[in-house]
């Protein structure tokens, strides 16, 4: 049996890659139990979430008699929209004194905090890509929707949703820690901010001064990336990933340091 | 202990433990001081506390209520940061024995200890059999934890703590909880078993320091000295 297994902080490069993967894996599993729970059902419910948002979406614009005409297809784009929407705005409300939600955890002398924030939109991000493709492949096979365009760009704009995420989780999270009232300003700010994530438009919709505003908003590009990928190019106003990455980048740069500080301030109480 | 020269083994095989002790192979503290912010003003929890311990060395912690055991037990055990002050840890460290460290009450006993195998890189099967050797739950391994009494849940955090081979081991009062055999039980796994491993013991119970550690270290109101005989820092901890 292998004895290198705990707290080696002058390892060498690779081994502590291993270590740390090691590590991230089984929080990541301890973390799917704790969420699916064992009866599979879970699991089960995880994939239905969405298929049955875009039948209730195909039922209501059925009845309304609007299922026809829109360019993009209604289904499609709402189902995108609630996916990406799901995935940011769980990374937000997870973020949310995270630190104090895991405190036992760091007991573990081979386990950070970086980890488990890790593990976790890991988890979050896998969990619902995979809802979003059974969906989209279930309404395919029925017809509902069209074949997507580019299948890697989305892929590409899901995972940008995922770093961007994380990196602005990394800020909640020290902020929550550090000021308690901060966390009862993050619904709000989810609330508010709704407008500039691109989950009720797209951007073509929009007169021109309008697109200039929104596309302030790192979020509207990966909304955009992500149905340029789905619906063909044309349908998107041009994203950057270059803009995101460089928020991305920021936030780990404000984030990371300020929750050193928090955690250096944490006291169980 | 100065002087000797830094060497690092990077991979611990047990031949590897038994050897002699080198400088760096230890757990150090220098000067932790604890500050925490209250209402009422900072209040200085732990205040310049010190002491070492080397690999197999044991040493107890003495303290009435408030003097910073449970404080001393969170900083050395990673949770929460000291003020000022360093805490070197040269010895894989384990932590506090017995506490539940990190298990969602949904979590059945069996995916506890997957998750500490996998945590710690030992094989599950393994680590399976020989927690509930210890634990002795059974079938209900397979049950959620928040099902479970008290008596089995500290069998069970006790047994996962087996599981990775730790060379220091952190252990806050376990002995006083559980029964008569669960106590036996937990005298035979660390004192008799794991003998040869460094221990931070924080008891009430002064035989059992007197009979296993080599120095103890003393707490009043947050300063602390560390006593090489036993029998004086008992007698100091009585007149506290």
């Amino acid at each position: 049996m292998s004895e290198r297994f705990i707290d080696t902080p002058r390892g060498r490069m690779g081994e502590s890659l291993l270590l740390q993967g090691r590590v991230i894996r089984a929080l990541m599993l301890r973390q799917a139990l704790s969420r699916f729970g064992h009866d599979n059902l879970g699991v089960f419910w995880i994939f239905a979430e969405p298929l049955l948002l875009a039948g209730a979406v195909m039922l209501m614009w059925t009845v309304a008699g609007l299922n026809k005409g829109h360019g993009v297809g209604i289904v499609p784009f709402v189902l995108a929209s609630y996916s990406l929407l799901t995935l940011w705005r769980g990374t937000c409300s997870a973020s949310i004194r995270a630190l104090r939600a895991n405190a036992d955890l760091l007991y573990h002398r081979n386990l950070r905090l970086l980890d488990i924030l890790i593990a976790r939109i890991a988890l979050d991000s896998l969990s619902g890509f995979a809802a979003f493709t059974v969906a989209y492949i279930v309404l395919n096979l029925f017809g509902a929707v069209r074949d997507v365009d580019d299948a890697l760009v989305m892929a590409g704009g899901w995972l940008l949703l995922t770093w961007f995420g994380w990196s602005f989780g990394l800020i909640v999270s020290a902020l929550t820690e550090l000021f308690e009232p901060a966390e009862h300003f993050v619904p709000p700010f989810l609330y508010i901010t709704l407008p500039m994530t691109g989950a009720f438009y797209m951007v073509l919709w929009m007169p021109p001064s309008v697109q200039e505003v929104v596309m302030w908003s790192p979020i509207v590009h990966i909304f955009e990336m992500f149905r340029g990928g789905m619906f063909g190019q044309q349908y998107a106003a041009d994203w950057s990933v270059m803009y995101v990455a460089g928020w991305c980048v920021a936030q780990m740069a404000i984030g990371l340091p300020l929750l050193r500080l928090a955690q250096h301030r944490y006291t169980t109480g | 202990m100065t002087g000797a020269p830094q060497v690092l083994i990077q991979n611990p095989s047990p031949a590897a433990t038994a050897t002699p002790i080198v400088a760096s192979r230890c757990i150090r503290a220098v000067n932790l001081i604890k500050e925490y912010h209250t209402p009422v003003g900072v209040k200085r929890v732990l205040d310049g506390i010190s002491f070492e311990v080397a690999q197999g060395e044991k040493i107890g912690v003495f303290g009435s209520n408030g003097a910073g055991k449970s404080t001393l037990m969170k900083l050395i055990g990673g949770v929460e940061t000291p003020t000022s002050g360093v805490i070197e840890r040269g010895l894989t460290m384990s932590w506090p024995i017995g506490l539940a460290g990190g298990f969602a009450p949904t979590m059945s006993g069996l995916d506890a200890i997957r998750f500490i195998a996998r945590l710690y890189g030992a094989p599950q099967g393994h680590a399976a059999e020989q927690v509930d050797d210890f634990a002795e739950l059974g079938r209900y391994l397979q049950l959620p934890i928040s099902t479970y009494s008290s008596g089995m849940r500290a069998r069970l955090m006790f047994g996962l703590t087996l599981i990775a081979n730790f060379e220091c081991l952190l252990i806050d009062e376990v002995l006083s909880v559980g029964d008569q055999r669960f106590r036996k039980k937990c005298h035979e796994e660390l004192f008799v078993k794991r003998a040869d491993k460094a221990m931070i013991l924080i008891s009430h119970d002064q035989g059992i320091v007197r009979e296993y550690c080599q120095q103890a270290l003393v707490l009043k109101r947050g300063r602390g000295r560390v006593f090489d005989d036993l029998d004086l820092a008992i007698s100091i901890y009585r007149t506290l």
